[in-house]
């Protein structure tokens, strides 16, 4: 029985995990048509700053602010100079931000060294809680908690407010949104930033139980990837439960078949494709 | 269409002008360390990738004991070419052996991480009759059932320190096990050589567990360890050694269960990340940095001085392969006649960082390993070893004949549990 | 009458250089000459399905690799001769192509990336997990090269490089053969616009299917000669470096261009080869590359050059990149 609760949470966590690193891949992609390979990137960004800064303030929270700030500032760099001007072109998207992604690898490593870290966590959830004979790291069920939480406010931000109105209104329809007036422009970068800052959060929630090292951008590319086909692409919804299906499937598979560790995640995505090739959620 | 092609052919034509400058540049664009040409060792070693910072480890400590003699040997200046062959990337690697071996005539092929690239490059050496010292890749065969008169191992082999981990086990008073280790050849070789020796002395493995290489989560994993068990034997490396070991504590199963393992799980780099997680763990290295002799204590003075952080036993392996090929030129008065050298290297016996070394006929090194417990010693968490198994070689107590005519370890996955 | 002048003084010249090369280079570059041939090879594979259908492609190394284990794995385990082990390793670069296929056609763009990125990733678990017969991440080592040339060696860097220089102009002469016939000309119509082609009758589906098995044709053969090559296929084939590497060279070359692939090739791997002499952050570097490919030369070098030679107005949008709003429905 705690089998399967301990494994059950341990599944949650890490679908919020991968709910924040892909909301911002697809909703990005879905508004802005743009196909951006360089987001593990971010992650492993975010994952490094936050280290970096967490080892100087001592404080966790700090240092989630500061890879929110600094790797939305290079989402936008990335945005405005350089995503721009191939607007609409695919294979070049492709390859500049597949650069952009051995780029910013490479000087990680420069920057960081090539040892792999761990993030600390944040003080007060470095215990276990202990219910009877389950023990579980508090820190996950924190992570759970983020997770829903902004789930929670983009869903009500994008279905509630007047924002969301802009946002969807751009997106079933550009030049309506243009023609009645919204800064459709303004509209797509605000969004990439706050997708991008969204992803560097990530890597330092994620930075405790996941690490940092050079490598990590490619894995968690792979897996945003696999999200987005599930779940479907520009759509909250698909983003969520998207990670819920995969990361379920994922924690299960390796519990109990463990010999089919490397297929547990790609196998839903090709039965996924084959049947439903927009995804189960995709407005695309 | 055909007009097209007609201008890929005349586009070709100022292309093939281009790609000419861009390879006469190559030729021209003098290579990175050089010193006045003399004995040339090819370092291939792992700068990308996971596998990294042990890429650093091996340039450092070989750079350090060139340091320490000054770049010559025997009358002739060393030059070392450093290349980067990245991590896992056997294609990489045979093009840096190549180009190693045709383009920069290499008299030496070192370094090396990665079984597979070294396999790879074994059977390059054994085709150009390079003397090929390898500087960490421990797969076992390499210097056993597929070894070549060109290898020379100054590392270990995967399971040539576990046979001893095994024999402390039961000696320890545990008797049923459940083993865990990263599902790749390396793994099944770490683990293999525990049970072993375990099972051989009387005990049990009660189960096998064998997340991916890689692995980010393993909670599944440790949801499943079976509570009967007396110890768990582990072989991480990594970062799914940090991982594990913070992952082991924070399921509960630290306090319930002792864990020991292969020295990597609790490599010098990433103890200190683990922190209070690793306290009191044990396991076994053919190094300590704690080692108070005084080989180690210049070694670890010199490289904490000249790099400003602690060495671990990946550095010290880079050491030693200059140590083993400065040594065997002075043998040789400076000569290298591919398998007479490598004969030469395999006669040496001298005193490493790590203790008295010497090496079989295959090349492979007979060494010590100790078994040692995490503490927090003067502030900081160390590995404190407190017993050792001293001149073990690859075959543990078996001759060479007897052992290789055993099952491969690579083979037993999953053959240990009765 | 112009066209055909340039076309035989370049046909002329090219097969000059590659003739000359193994009389005129040292032995590491005729090496590095081969390993280009044997990647624009791929890049040919990836060039049918980019160039001639407006599909880009990061996963193409299924078929290479695909094919690379099965002649190890024929030829070292269960001993086959070689003609035979390459003629299956071919086929089953193409059954795959042939299974893929029916996923893969009915997808566009990004889904098309994925699910060819997804096809990477699973054959690469199993060439990792399925260790007994894959040998894992050490993968198979010690393939020999085969003794098929009577008198000729392959071990030997220079016969080795023509038996490879060989293949490659079969496979070239095979390309612009298919490009140009009815076949080819059918993809280019259905890359600049689908909705016409199926208006004018064509099955666009099978169209896309055969070019797509075709294409994981030609992927065999060069993961065939490149596990000659090397003599060790290994997991790192299926990985995501090797299929993009594929991909930019093609790109870098100029996407429809028949020599646009062996170009790329050329040039990145001599670059590769001159930056690792330089510094050990290639990765970077490349990195670098692709970005100013992309701003500066998004046609591909021989498109660029194309351009600005401006010799037919046609010509811009067969050598160009599909435009994904026009492209499909």
């Amino acid at each position: 029985m705690e089998f399967w609760i301990v494994q059950t949470l341990n599944a949650i966590s890490f679908a919020m995990l991968l709910f924040l690193l892909c909301a911002g891949l697809s909703v990005i992609f879905g508004l802005m048509n743009i196909l951006n390979l360089s987001h593990g990137s971010s992650y492993l960004l975010g994952a490094y700053i936050g280290l970096t800064v967490i080892n100087a303030t001592h404080n966790f929270f700090i240092g989630l602010l500061a890879a929110m700030v600094v790797s939305g500032f290079i989402g936008l760099l990335l945005q405005r100079f350089l995503l721009q001007r191939i607007y609409g072109r695919r294979l070049l998207q492709v390859l500049l931000t597949m650069g952009c992604m051995f780029i910013i690898g490479d000087g990680a490593i420069l920057i960081w060294g090539a040892d792999p870290t761990a993030l600390p966590k944040p003080g007060f959830l470095n215990a276990s809680l202990h219910f009877g004979n389950i023990v579980f790291p508090s820190y996950r069920l924190f992570v759970i908690c983020i997770g829903i939480l902004v789930g929670l406010g983009l869903w009500f931000l994008q279905e509630r407010t007047k924002w969301g109105a802009i946002l969807r209104a751009s997106v079933d329809d550009e030049q309506m949104a243009r023609g009645v007036g919204i800064n459709v422009p303004l509209v797509f970068t605000l969004v990439f930033l706050v997708g991008i800052s969204l992803t560097g959060v990530s890597g330092v929630l994620g930075g405790p139980f996941v690490g940092a090292y050079p490598g990590v951008d490619i894995e968690v590319l792979l897996l945003a990837v696999v999200v987005i086909i599930v779940g479907g692409l520009g759509s909250m919804k698909g983003a969520f439960f998207g990670s819920l299906i995969v990361a379920f499937l994922d924690n299960f598979g390796k519990a109990l078949f463990p010999e089919l560790a490397m297929f547990t995640i790609f196998a839903p995505m090709a039965i996924v494709l084959a049947l439903k090739p927009t995804g189960l959620w995709g407005k695309i | 269409m055909i007009k097209k092609n007609g201008q890929g052919w005349v586009t070709l034509s100022i292309l093939s002008i281009a790609s000419t400058v861009v390879f006469l540049a190559d030729g021209f664009i003098p290579l990175k360390i050089h010193a006045a040409p003399a004995v040339k060792i090819g370092y291939a070693i792992s700068m990308s990738g996971v596998f990294t910072s042990y890429g650093e480890d091996l340039r450092d400590g070989l750079n350090l004991y060139m340091d320490k003699i000054g770049h010559k040997v025997a009358g002739r200046n060393i030059e070392i070419i450093v290349e980067d062959i990245g991590s896992n990337q056997v294609n990489r690697a045979l093009d840096v052996g190549r180009k190693l071996i045709q383009k920069n005539n290499i008299d030496i092929l070192a370094g090396v991480i990665d079984s597979g690239s070294a396999y790879a490059l074994a059977n390059l050496v054994e085709k150009h009759k390079i003397p090929f010292v390898i500087s960490n890749a421990g797969a076992d065969d390499l210097t056993q059932r597929k070894s070549n008169p060109y290898i020379m191992r100054v590392s270990f082999t995967n399971s040539g320190g576990s046979h001893p981990l095994g024999v402390w086990a039961f000696e320890k008073g545990y008797r049923k096990a459940v083993v865990m280790g990263s599902d790749y050849a390396a793994g099944y070789e770490h683990v293999g050589g525990i049970c072993q020796t375990f099972k051989k002395m009387g005990g049990k493995i009660i189960q096998e567990i064998w997340p991916p290489l890689g692995n980010q989560d393993f909670a599944p994993y440790l949801a499943n360890v079976n509570r009967d068990a007396d110890v768990v034997m582990v072989f991480f490396a990594a970062s799914d050694a940090l991982r594990f070991v913070k992952q082991y504590e924070e399921y509960g199963l630290k306090k319930k269960i002792p864990l020991i393992g292969k020295g990597y799980y609790l490599d010098d780099n990433i103890l200190p990340k683990q922190a209070e997680a690793a306290d009191g763990l044990i396991s076994e290295s053919h190094w300590c940095f704690l080692l108070d002799t005084p080989e180690n204590n210049e070694f670890n003075t010199a490289f904490i001085k000249k790099y400003g952080r602690r060495p671990t036993n990946i550095g010290e392996q880079g050491y030693i392969t200059g140590m083993v090929i400065a040594k065997a030129l002075e043998k040789t008065k400076g000569e290298i006649k591919s398998e007479e050298f490598v004969k030469v290297m395999r006669s040496l016996e001298f005193k490493a960082p790590r203790g008295m070394i010497k090496f079989d006929k295959y090349g492979e090194v007979i060494q010590t390993y100790y078994i040692r417990k995490v503490e927090k010693v003067k502030g900081e968490w160390q590995s404190v070893p407190f017993k050792s198994y001293p001149e073990v070689s690859q075959f543990w107590t078996w001759t060479p004949e007897e052992y290789m005519k055993m099952t491969p370890y690579m083979e037993m996955k999953g053959k240990w549990v009765e | 009458m112009n066209q055909k002048f340039w076309i035989i003084i370049f046909i002329c010249t090219s097969a000059l250089a590659f003739v000359l090369v193994p009389l005129v280079l040292p032995e590491y570059y005729i090496g590095l000459v081969t390993r280009a041939l044997i990647l624009a090879i791929l890049a040919m594979s990836i060039n049918l399905l980019l160039g001639h259908l407006g599909l880009a492609s990061v996963g193409h190394g299924v078929f290479f690799g695909i094919a690379s284990y099965t002649v190890a794995i024929l030829t070292l385990r269960i001993g086959i001769t070689p003609w035979c082990a390459m003629g299956i390793a071919i086929l089953s670069a193409v059954i795959a192509a042939g299974l893929f296929g029916f996923l893969a056609t009915r997808t566009k763009d990004i889904f098309f990336l994925a699910i060819m990125l997804a096809f990477c990733q699973v054959f690469y678990g199993i060439s990792v997990s399925w260790k007994a017969v894959t040998g894992g991440y050490d993968g198979i080592p010690g393939l020999l090269r085969p003794r098929i040339i009577p008198g000729l060696n392959l071990e030997h860097t220079i016969p080795f490089y023509i038996f490879v220089l060989l293949v490659f102009m079969i496979a070239t002469g095979g390309f612009w053969i298919l490009t140009n016939s009815p076949f080819g000309l059918t993809l280019k119509g259905i890359r600049d616009s689908e909705t016409r082609m199926k208006v004018l009758g064509y099955n666009v589906w099978l169209y896309k299917y055969l070019a797509f098995i075709i294409s994981g044709l030609i992927g065999g053969i060069s993961g065939i000669l490149h596990a000659y090559y090397d003599g060790c296929p290994n997991p790192a084939d299926f990985g995501i470096v090797r299929s993009s590497t594929a991909l930019f060279m093609v790109i870098l070359g100029g996407p429809g261009i028949l020599a646009g692939p062996v170009v790329g090739s050329i040039i990145i791997v001599f670059l590769q080869d001159l930056i690792s002499n330089i510094t050990d952050r290639w990765l970077m570097f490349l990195g670098g590359v692709y970005v100013v490919v992309v701003l500066l030369f998004p046609e591909g070098v021989l498109g660029g050059i194309k351009k600005k030679l401006d010799l037919s107005i046609g010509m811009k949008r067969e050598a160009g990149l599909p435009i994904s709003h026009l492209n499909g429905n």
